[in-house]
């Protein structure tokens, strides 16, 4: 059933999962590009890595939630993506801009920075998918 | 009345998720900068994160 009333707990749940799942994946593709070295080890970034996605799925699925009918797409899936993209520029632009303030402690790296855009893009696509299986059901 | 102050479709349980994303939100902020003086530690510990998701840093 169809509900029009806004369900954050939905959206929230729906993110956290993604995120997490995300997190993971991050952790395993970033680890094999090999962009950057890695400070820790597997075993230990992995609850790092599992927050940190969590963290971001949650925010994304707020938004899914509060923005539902005013995302620019049709597709649940399409609007998943463009906001995770969109929230992620965000972040990176924080991130240019404190490079641009103070360069000498933050650096700005292209390889990372295209990573980074296309795992955003990734986390949109996992949300989008979970979040049209559970309006079927 | 509730009504004339929140908007149709918020609720109190929307209310208090949409305060809690929005301090997740300033936690995930604090995380990929790094904000070592908003929480101790939080640029070693998310480090590798942070270069992973391409966000500058040193
Ligand atoms: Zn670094």
């Amino acid at each position: 059933m169809h509900s029009n009333t806004i369900n954050l707990r939905k959206g929230i749940s729906l993110g956290v999962l993604s995120g997490m799942i995300w997190g993971i994946a991050v952790l395993m593709f970033a680890s094999a590009t090999k962009v950057f070295e890695f400070d820790f080890g597997l075993l230990q970034d992995f609850p790092v890595f599992l927050t940190g996605g969590a963290g971001f799925g949650l925010v994304l699925g707020a938004f899914m939630e509060v923005l539902r009918d005013k995302l620019p797409f049709n597709g649940i899936i399409q609007n998943a993506i463009a906001l995770s993209v969109s929230i992620w520029l965000l972040f990176f632009a924080g991130g240019v801009f404190l490079h641009l303030a103070a360069p000498a402690r933050y650096h700005f790296e292209g390889e990372q920075a295209i990573q980074g855009f296309f795992l955003s893009f990734v986390l949109g696509l996992i949300l989008g998918i979970l979040w049209k299986q559970s309006s079927q059901n | 009345m509730e009504k004339t102050v929140l908007p149709e479709g918020v609720n109190k349980t929307n209310a208090v998720l949409a305060i809690a994303a929005l301090g997740v939100a300033v936690l995930m902020g604090i995380a990929v900068y790094g904000f070592d003086s908003a929480i101790p530690g939080v640029h070693d510990l998310f480090h590798d994160f942070r270069h992973s998701i391409g966000i500058s840093c040193h």
